[in-house]
């Protein structure tokens, strides 16, 4: 699948490039804990009164579709609205807010008197379906919601709607939304002493963002790059380290050898203090095995971004957003999951001319 | 309070009209399509508000079409159920 | 956009857990001539929207962790595996997904957890734990230790086909070579008290389509596929107790909680199923319809039927079940499976009375049909419609089981 738009945002700021900035500070944390995603510029494309009833995480998938979506229609134009566009929503914990805003209203005026509004909002599929009709997309939809990686089979179902003829590109979305209590009961759990529940992930602060990209399969001259390979369920002592970003046929293996990669470095558009462009290695989330940490080439970006379910699609537009500036190379997110097993996804830039 | 008022203040926070005033909404204006602006998924929330407010309740579809017709006809609608 | 024409792919294997019983055979029975319970949920205190609860399904001891939806989950995709003669031992060296529908089994679910915060306590973090643990799709790859995509689809009532409908395209493309594609859902009070202060939920048990229909009545359930290649099943001489012949989903784009009244999206649907399967309305022997009891589901279904098919016979047994959410379309994708093996059409029980603003109405009475081909269609919040285009099983069209495996 081609990757022909791209946005994103969340509590590391807005776009690729603050993406990339927070990406620069790792190891160390990118984003401010608490921070929340910047929704304001919804407010420029949408009339302010039609969104009063949208909520934060909605907001977050709205903006961020919007400007995939500008990003994707650049130079190729193309009609986003009818039956030719399908959306897929990834999600870990769902519209958090609206849940919570039920439960309060529940717990507050009574059980026979608690808000339609609230729960409604709170159904998962809510958000994709508001995108739909703000888009006017009547294609196929839908809504993926598991807290342990729903980012890889997400990926498959675009894939396979584009690959079965359902419809002409994908928008596919990932979104996760921080909540005070989401924040503190995981900040409770990686401080309880058996953290056989609390996974890796929460010992960075809680995030929240929203990243979209807009997926086809037809030739574009414009275009990031491609995502492929995609492999859920995989056990990881049959995984071939040597050869992991080697992607399945329906990429080309282009990579650069890694001096290559440090001469191209400073003529990067990338931010000045960006030290080593996390290019052409291994993206890894989620319970990553001690002997996969310490791998060189093995980037855990999460401390970028914060602690988020949907952090796979979060490493996919860190690799990205570099394919502008730095073309040519592929990548594999490795997302390990509860039981052990690894969701793989590939991802190879488009080589040569894009390059600024 | 009066219910005018009360109705008022509900609907702005509840219905999330943050950009208006209770001052900017008409006693007389429709509550929906082109008055408020109010939908289909908001009279559900006014039912609610309503008997969560009042203890009045709204289960009659044409009873609630009449009462949702203005902020008016509404408040006159909870004054006579609360009427002794 | 109209799908390219793909292969069937086969079921080898069947489970089903719902207020109408415990097997897919014990349920088809029981919505065929028997009795479901019906009362009020445990939560409750008042039976004031009676709910469709399963006996507590075996086995017992289920751990603390665990959700009701999980252990539903469970209940049917054991059953499934059974009736697809794979034993426990052997899943580990299978490539086999879960794709699973469900709404309640995904959902931040912890009212006491959460209650208890809310009062300014900080109470003990098991309902996290289970929270965590219970996450469905990724529970039942780790319960069976199966090797393969974990899928929860979360599109509120179609989930269910959904699933089913994206595990067939697995199976097609060699993602996987076997997959339990199904829902589950429990009654959670927090959906129950929801769908109450939308006003959907009927005092009385459900009655789809009736002219006294006033709203849906909630109800437990799982149900699975088992999904196999037809390599994978040469392989170990099983023979097809299904097929999946096509699948649709389109968005109405027209509401967010009530569908298009005259099912723009669910034409779009049936449609791709039918371009998928190669068939159209003259091979349907019968629809299973979404039939929840609301008034405005069942007018947006029937004004779909009167303008493109009104004389297929149509089958309604969510008042047999409630309306299992998640679980729904696969609960009924079961179900269909079963009439067409049986050669006989479910009745759709607690509907009495047509509803002359309609003028639509589902079959009354079981009765025998003969045709091959039925479909199965849901409708969701959201406005998203999907339907499942399902064949008889090679066990009735050909009485020679598959060869054995060399």
């Amino acid at each position: 699948m081609k990757v022909t738009g791209m946005a994103c945002l969340g509590s590391f700021g807005t776009g690729t490039r603050d993406l990339l900035s927070a990406c620069a500070a790792l190891p160390a944390f990118g984003f401010a804990e608490g921070r929340r995603a910047d929704t304001a510029a919804l407010s420029g494309l949408l009339p302010a009164r039609s969104l009063r009833q949208t909520d934060h995480f909605t907001r977050m998938a709205l903006l961020a579709v919007l400007k995939a979506v500008e990003d994707a229609q650049d130079e190729s134009g193309g009609d986003f609205s009818g039956g030719e566009t399908a959306i897929v929503l990834a999600s870990g914990y769902g519209p958090a807010s609206p849940t919570f805003d039920f439960l309060d209203s529940l717990l507050e005026y009574g059980e026979s008197m608690a808000s339609p509004l609230a729960f409604s909002r709170s159904v998962q599929n809510i958000p994709a379906a508001t995108l739909a009709m703000r888009l006017g997309l009547t294609g196929p939809c839908a809504t993926v919601c598991q807290w342990d990686n729903p980012v890889a089979p997400a990926l498959a179902i675009a894939e396979q709607w584009l690959r079965e003829g359902r419809a002409r590109r994908v928008l596919f979305g990932a979104v996760d939304e921080y909540t005070p209590f989401l924040a503190e009961t995981s900040a409770r759990l990686s401080a309880r002493k058996d953290a056989c529940a609390a996974e890796d992930r929460p010992r960075v602060p809680l995030g929240e963002g929203a990243v979209f990209f807009c997926l086809e399969n037809r030739d574009k001259s414009r275009f990031y790059g491609e995502i492929g390979g995609i492999e859920p369920g995989v056990e990881p002592e049959r995984i071939d380290l040597e050869n992991i970003a080697s992607p399945g046929k329906d990429l080309q293996r282009k990579s650069l050898p890694g001096d290559a990669r440090r001469r191209a470095s400073p003529a990067l558009n990338a931010p000045a203090d960006f030290p080593v462009p996390l290019w052409g290695e291994i993206f890894v989330s989620g319970r990553v095995p001690p002997e996969w940490a310490a791998r060189p080439g093995v980037i855990r970006a999460l401390p970028a971004y914060g602690n988020i379910p949907v952090a796979q699609a979060f490493d996919l537009a860190v690799f990205f957003a570099q394919a502008e500036t730095f073309p040519g190379g592929e990548t594999a997110c490795v997302h390990f999951g509860r039981d052990g097993l690894a969701d793989i996804v590939r991802a190879a830039g488009k080589s040569g001319e894009r390059a600024a | 309070m009066d219910i005018r008022e009360i109705l008022k203040r509900e609907i702005i926070k509840e219905l999330k009209l943050e950009d208006v005033s209770p001052e900017d909404i008409r006693d007389d204006a429709p509550l929906f399509g082109e008055g408020l602006g109010l939908d289909s998924l908001d009279a559900i929330e006014l039912v609610v508000l309503v008997q969560r407010n009042f203890g009045v309740a709204l289960d009659n579809a044409e009873e609630a079409r009449q009462a949702f017709a203005s902020l008016n006809s509404l408040a006159k609608f909870i004054e006579s159920r609360l009427a002794p | 956009m109209t799908p390219f024409a793909v292969e069937p792919v086969a079921a080898s294997g069947m489970g089903l857990v719902c207020a109408a019983g415990c097997g897919a055979q014990a349920a088809f029975a029981n919505v065929a001539g028997g009795e479901t319970a019906v009362g009020p949920p445990p939560f409750a205190a008042d039976n004031l929207y009676p709910v469709f609860l399963c006996a507590r399904p075996a086995p017992a001891n289920p751990p603390a962790e665990s959700s009701r939806t999980l252990e539903l989950a469970l209940c049917a995709a054991r059953e499934a595996l059974n009736s697809a003669q794979i034993d426990a031992e052997e899943i580990p060296k299978l490539r086999m997904g879960i794709a699973l529908g469900t709404s309640v089994g995904a959902s931040l679910d912890f009212l006491d957890f959460y209650s208890r915060t809310w009062a300014g306590a900080k109470p003990p973090l098991d309902e996290i734990d289970r929270y965590l643990f219970s996450s469905p799709a990724a529970a039942l790859r780790r319960a069976f230790s199966c090797k393969g995509p974990a899928l929860a689809v979360t599109n509120a009532c179609s989930s269910g086909v959904d699933a089913i409908g994206i595990a067939a395209a697995w199976i097609r493309s060699g993602l996987c070579d076997l997959a339990l594609a199904g829902g589950a859902d429990a009654v959670s009070p927090v959906t129950y008290f929801g769908f109450a202060s939308l006003r959907l939920l009927s005092t009385e048990a459900c009655r789809p389509f009736d002219a006294r229909r006033s709203g849906l009545s909630l109800g437990e359930g799982a149900a699975f596929l088992l999904l196999e290649s037809a390599a994978s099943r040469r392989r170990r001489g099983v023979a097809a107790q299904s097929f999946v012949l096509g699948y649709g989903t389109a968005t109405d784009a027209h509401h967010l909680t009530a569908p298009h009244p005259e099912g723009r999206g669910l034409k779009a649907a049936v449609e791709q199923s039918f371009a998928q399967s190669g068939l159209g309305w003259t091979d349907l022997a019968f629809v299973n319809v979404h039939g929840t009891g609301t008034k405005t589901n069942d007018a947006a279904e029937a004004a779909f039927f009167a303008a493109h098919c009104p004389d297929v016979p149509l089958s309604a047994t969510k008042g047999s079940t409630g309306h299992t959410l998640g679980a729904a379309g696969a609960v009924e994708a079961v179900l269909t499976a079963c009439c067409l093996n049986r050669g006989m059409l479910l009745p759709s029980r607690r509907f009495q009375e047509a509803d002359p603003e309609i003028g639509i109405a589902p079959v009354r009475e079981a009765f025998d049909i003969s045709g091959r081909f039925a479909l199965s269609q849901s409708l969701a919040f959201g406005g998203n419609n999907s339907a499942l285009l399902i064949g008889r099983g090679e066990t009735c069209l050909n009485p020679q089981p598959a060869p054995p495996a060399g």
